[in-house]
């Protein structure tokens, strides 16, 4: 059966429940916050190599069109319009699009907020650069999901992902560990069987044109709370695709 | 919205800055050079007037600036004004009373650097500040004779309001001085250690070279200490009982410096003629460093004993720590005046500030005590320490500002790659 939808009523009533400390730094998105510096990092480093070789320090982004994919309340939006991208932020969480729109505007940032699912945005223009960071593990139908992000994406445009890997030791360090044992996040907030392999993922992304260009490990230190880059990609991974 | 109901009420415009720097003394001065360098609009308010800054003037303190302090001055292009006017110190000769026993420290037992640190009168210092300034007044908006007339702060900004203006930013940094005014409108605590001497300072000249040589004599009444300058001239800070600290102040040149060679005379006959300036003294530790949008810097963090002359240089590490971290946010598009961002300067400063004052403290209250046995210990414990080189090149190294885990502007480094 062909699947048409890519986000589920369930993922949709879990997000609404952590929408209200969703800009806490001690609450219960606290992971993602910390995540930040390291993402941004990756995501500098693949539009330097890729589409912007020369780049201010406090706006390396300048003219480039982003779309962030599944942005909750804002967290990585915010970055990437500071950093001088003209950002457009979709979420299928209402309320979290709320949080995020009532967040930015109190700032004066002019970050574009759409509450739809992915399926049902239609913007006039492609985009120079797709972000889905920490979204495809919520994902119902991942062929679908990649399909409509290759449409939406330029001729040479960039996609940036980060996700969970299916394996043994995600199950242990990011089920069992983060939500039961040191309650980093919400218990429920991730399903283990929808963690992706990379080989997986690469197969699909094949399949809509988008080419590998880098794929790299994360891991996260609980004791001093610092992301950091690794060789090991059994947990937390990232990487890049080029549309051709 | 705060911005339109402050402008409604007041009818004037707010002026809108990427940082607030109140306090334009050696540590939020060169705080101010240090973010203009980077990159931010600073908005630097004083509420003493310009000259103060401009024509800094001999206030009988000097600076014993560590190896990493001076690191970050060479990182911020500012060192070369001074340079030659500095008085390197090369040894320091640490003794209890006029006991046999004593710790002696030689530049040259550690790799680091030829001097063990520099000392450099105040007005000097802040003199070099002011032509750093001059450099970056593009970037820097200097407002002096302010008066804060009220504060407030939102969930993103800080706002001031001065006689004839509003300022906002995501950030304010307070380096207000050891009765910070910020640390009161915000009730943050504070631990007060006061100890039970004064400090005189002044400088001298002596009739033979000194060679660089530092000496801490620790007294019952209170450490003193004699501090190399540059050519037969050493600065003086004598810590005793307040009433002695106001009869040495008001004694004739002859008879003070008679006073100064009954305890000291390792550097032959002496003069005096330079001014005597008094200072009670005391330790005030702030509980927490940041609220909200308003972070501590300096002696509004933590004010601590003059011991070995260790406080700017506190205040300096607390600098390269926070301009680190402000710039860090701001390249990975971080708001660098959220928690995340002063949270993890207050983490590191807490932790340093910790062993800082548990040696400096620990060394003067020690010594308070005149009592034999106790003594005895303390001499044992000193030539402990001068026989075991591991141990005291580690002291050395962590004084100096030289240990392994140091910010990048006391590693000499620019805060952004070239």
């Amino acid at each position: 059966m062909q699947n048409t939808q890519t986000i589920s009523p369930h993922e949709i009533a879990h997000f609404t429940q952590m929408a209200k400390d969703w800009w806490d730094p001690k609450g219960s998105s606290r992971p993602l916050h910390l995540l930040n510096p390291l993402r941004i990092s990756f995501i500098k480093q693949e539009i330097q190599k890729h589409l912007k070789p020369i780049m201010l320090d406090f706006k390396p982004f300048e003219n480039l069109h982003i779309l962030d994919v599944g942005c909750g309340g804002g967290i990585l939006s915010e970055p990437l319009y500071r950093l001088g991208a003209n950002v457009a932020g979709i979420d299928a969480t209402k309320s979290l699009i709320d949080i995020a729109q009532k967040h930015a505007e109190e700032q004066n940032l002019k970050i574009a907020y759409h509450a739809t699912s992915l399926e049902d945005f239609n913007p006039n223009d492609q985009f120079d650069v797709i972000i889905a960071s920490e979204i495809l593990e919520h994902v119902d139908s991942l062929e679908l999901f990649i399909s409509l992000l290759s449409k939406l994406l330029k001729p040479t445009g960039l996609l940036i992902i980060s996700t969970l890997n299916r394996t043994p030791l995600s199950y242990l360090k990011a089920i069992i560990g983060a939500e039961y044992l040191l309650k980093l996040i919400p218990v429920g907030t991730h399903q283990w069987s929808k963690f992706i392999k990379p080989s997986e993922l690469n197969q699909i992304m094949r399949q809509n044109n988008l080419n590998i260009s880098t794929l790299q490990g994360m891991k996260f230190n609980p004791i001093n709370e610092k992301w950091s880059f690794c060789d090991n990609l059994s947990t937390n991974y990232c990487a890049s695709f080029i549309k051709t | 919205m705060p911005e339109s109901d402050e402008k409604l009420a007041h009818n004037i415009a707010i002026k809108s800055y990427d940082i607030i720097l109140i306090g334009a003394g050696p540590v939020g001065l060169t705080m101010a050079i240090t973010l203009a360098q980077n990159g931010f609009k600073i908005a630097l308010v004083e509420k003493a007037p310009l000259s103060f800054i401009e024509q800094p003037q001999h206030d009988g303190r000097g600076y014993a600036l560590s190896y990493g302090t001076i690191m970050i001055f060479k990182a911020l292009g500012l060192w070369h004004f001074i340079e030659n006017i500095a008085s390197p110190i090369r040894s320091i000769h640490v003794q209890e009373n006029k006991t046999p026993c004593y710790l002696n420290f030689e530049a040259d037992q550690i790799n680091a650097a030829a001097a063990m640190g520099f000392l450099v009168e105040s007005h000097i210092l802040r003199d070099m500040l002011w032509h750093g300034y001059v450099e970056q007044k593009d970037n820097i908006t200097l407002i002096t004779e302010a008066e804060i007339l009220d504060f407030k702060q939102d969930p993103h900004q800080a706002i001031i309001h001065l006689n004839d203006q509003i300022l906002s930013a995501p950030l304010l940094i307070a380096a207000d001085g050891r009765h910070s005014s910020f640390k009161q409108r915000l009730n943050i605590q504070s631990k007060t250690f006061p100890y039970n001497h004064h400090a005189l300072v002044t400088r001298f000249k002596h009739e033979k070279p000194h060679n660089h040589r530092a000496y801490e004599y620790f007294y019952p009444a209170g450490p003193f200490a004699i501090l190399p300058l540059m050519g037969n001239e050493s600065s003086l800070v004598w810590c005793d009982k307040p009433e002695i600290v106001t009869t040495l102040k008001t004694l004739n040149n002859d008879d003070f410096a008679a006073h100064i060679y009954e305890r000291f005379s390792d550097l032959g006959t002496i003069s005096c003629n330079a001014d005597r300036f008094s200072y009670p003294l005391s330790a005030i530790l702030s509980e927490k460093l940041y609220q909200g949008r308003v972070v501590l810097l300096g002696d509004a963090a933590q004010a601590i004993h003059p011991v070995a002359g260790q406080g700017l240089n506190l205040g300096m590490r607390g600098l390269a720590e926070l301009a680190e971290h402000i710039v860090n946010a701001r390249l990975h598009g971080q708001d660098w005046g959220d928690s995340f961002v002063l949270d993890a300067y207050q983490k590191k400063i807490l932790s340093t500030r910790r062993k800082f004052f548990i040696l400096m403290h620990g060394l003067v209250k020690l010594y308070d005590i005149d009592f034999k046995p106790l003594s005895m210990i303390r001499n044992i414990g000193l030539g402990l320490v001068n026989r075991l080189p591991p141990l005291k090149h580690a002291m050395m190294r962590e004084a100096m500002g030289a240990g392994s885990k140091q910010p990048k502007l006391m590693r000499g480094e620019t805060l952004i790659a070239k």
